[in-house]
């Protein structure tokens, strides 16, 4: 299990040991009068099984960019990233479509049409949303929609998991409740993932490993483990690690 | 309010019917009869028989305008709403299609095809093809690319992607172009009807025009807009209704 060996062996479906992911380079083409910009360079690092991976950066250092790249919605880029069987994507904006029912947003992923799935009942009440399968998406609260977005990517059983800033835009308190809801439900069931972010409490609170980016074009510059068990992580100790990672950035 | 409306309506409507009235009267011409006579011939036309295949005949040939205007005019706007270079292409076809008046379609139509159903219908979907092509091809252009993006994402699958995610988004748009495509649509059926064919509301309203007689005009104008009335109540607001139920 140690990421930094990149191991090339054919990873089985449904196990990522050995996640590797390698961009060389990924620019964005010169558009009208705006120049060619190179947003990322020489960025690889590996997630294993059930591993926790933070990635934290300045706004704007390209990590949504990172995220789309690996989850092969953008392929306009040099090097390579491994092609799973499911990947679960929360994305920053919830992206439910709004002329469905919570189930349908579910079901869609699931590859239904109707019907209802235990596991998608089990889903929905392990995020705070039971009974709620009949609202329309638009009219949920932007904390119950990061909740059916969340849902909708463990659904799916997904190989790795890609969160992007998935607790923006939400009160203090309601985010707060969010990650304490995802830390449960990974303590029941690990999942590969990785999570940008730019707050650094919220990487300390949650990541395995954390990946510093910076520097132009963006690539990576530091690294640190949190082996402390995440139910472990009291106040005190999120505020020393904390400060040392900002001491790296 | 809302619930004061159809009363409103009917108020609206009972107050044209007088204005017309009242207008009939004081001119006293046989060129302006009024609503009671224009009634009276829709019901002896209905009566005798005469007018009910002439309308069905009209609404056929509108019905098949409608569905090869919307079906052609939706391909051509959503791919040209979703490939740039087939727009960068086309556009001035488009363009171009769009300024042809009704009228010079329909006769090329005629001379060239002959004065046949296929031609007539041919005319008609032509002169809507462009419009339908315009309202879809903002409509592709309005599609969230960051919804496909989950749906590539989630492995949704063409099809469920289309059914799902591209269609809802384009509703609006499908019905833009239905409801000012059926109000386009019979009024340029008359004209082909007028110009080239042996049946229908348009070939009457050509026969009542010889004969001066402005009554079988007005009947048989007014018995389609019932007609056309009816479907945009009864059948376009309803669907339109249900399918963008979830915005209220």
């Amino acid at each position: 299990m140690d990421s930094s060996n990149p191991s090339n062996d054919g990873s089985q479906p449904g196990s990522v040991d050995g996640f590797c992911v390698n961009i060389k380079a990924k620019t964005f083409p010169a558009a009208g009068d705006a120049p060619a910009v190179k947003v990322l360079e020489s960025l690889s690092f590996s997630i294993s099984s059930g591993e926790f991976l933070a990635v934290i950066g300045p706004s704007g250092c390209g990590k949504t960019t990172l995220l789309n790249l690996v989850a092969g919605l953008d392929k306009e880029f040099s090097g390579d990233v491994p092609k799973v069987e499911k990947t679960g994507f929360v994305f920053q904006s919830p992206r439910l479509l709004p002329w469905m029912t919570v189930a349908g947003n579910l079901r869609l992923v699931l590859g239904q049409d109707q019907g209802q799935d235990v596991n998608m009942t089990a889903m929905l009440a392990a995020v705070g949303l039971q009974g709620q399968e009949t609202v329309f998406a638009n009219r949920l609260s932007m904390g119950m929609a990061r909740r059916v977005a969340l849902a909708r990517a463990l659904l799916v059983e997904p190989d790795i998991m890609l969160m992007d800033e998935p607790f923006v835009s939400l009160d203090e308190s309601t985010a707060d409740n969010l990650r304490a809801m995802l830390s449960d439900l990974l303590e029941l069931t690990p999942r590969s993932i990785l999570f940008v972010t730019h707050d650094l409490s919220e990487a300390v609170r949650l990541a395995d490993r954390v990946l510093i980016l910076g520097n132009q074009p963006t690539t990576t510059i530091g690294e640190m483990v949190l082996d402390r068990p995440r139910k472990d992580r009291d106040e005190e100790w999120i505020r020393q690690t904390k400060g040392n990672l900002r001491t790296r950035l | 309010m809302i619930r004061h409306r159809p009363a409103v309506q009917g108020l609206s409507v009972l107050g044209l019917l007088v204005c017309w009235y009242v207008a009939a009267t004081l001119v006293g011409s046989r060129l302006l009869p009024g609503p009671v006579a224009v009634f009276q011939t829709i019901f002896s036309e209905l009566g005798n028989g005469e007018m009910l295949p002439h309308i069905g005949a009209t609404l056929s040939r509108v019905v098949v305008s409608f569905f090869i205007a919307m079906i052609i005019g939706a391909a051509i706007g959503i791919s040209m709403g979703s490939k740039k270079h087939l727009d960068d292409f086309f556009d001035s076809w488009l363009i171009l299609f769009l300024n042809i008046p009704a009228l010079v379609t329909i006769i090329l139509c005629y001379v060239w095809f002959g004065l046949s159903e296929a031609a007539a219908v041919l005319a008609v979907s032509i002169n809507k093809i462009p419009n339908v092509a315009v309202t879809l091809r903002e409509g592709a252009r309005a599609i969230d690319r960051d919804l496909l993006d989950m749906a590539n994402c989630f492995k949704i699958g063409r099809g469920r992607t289309l059914r799902h995610i591209v269609l809802p988004q384009l509703y609006p748009f499908l019905a833009v172009s239905a409801r000012s495509g059926l109000a386009l649509i019979w009024k340029i059926v008359l004209v082909v009807e007028l110009l080239g064919r042996g049946n229908g509301v348009g070939f009457q309203l050509g026969i009542y025009f010889q004969l001066f007689d402005v009554t079988g005009i007005l009947a048989y104008s007014l018995a389609f807009i019932i007609v056309i009335q009816g479907i945009e109540h009864g059948l376009l607001q309803p669907i339109e209704r249900r399918v963008t139920a979830w915005q209220r």
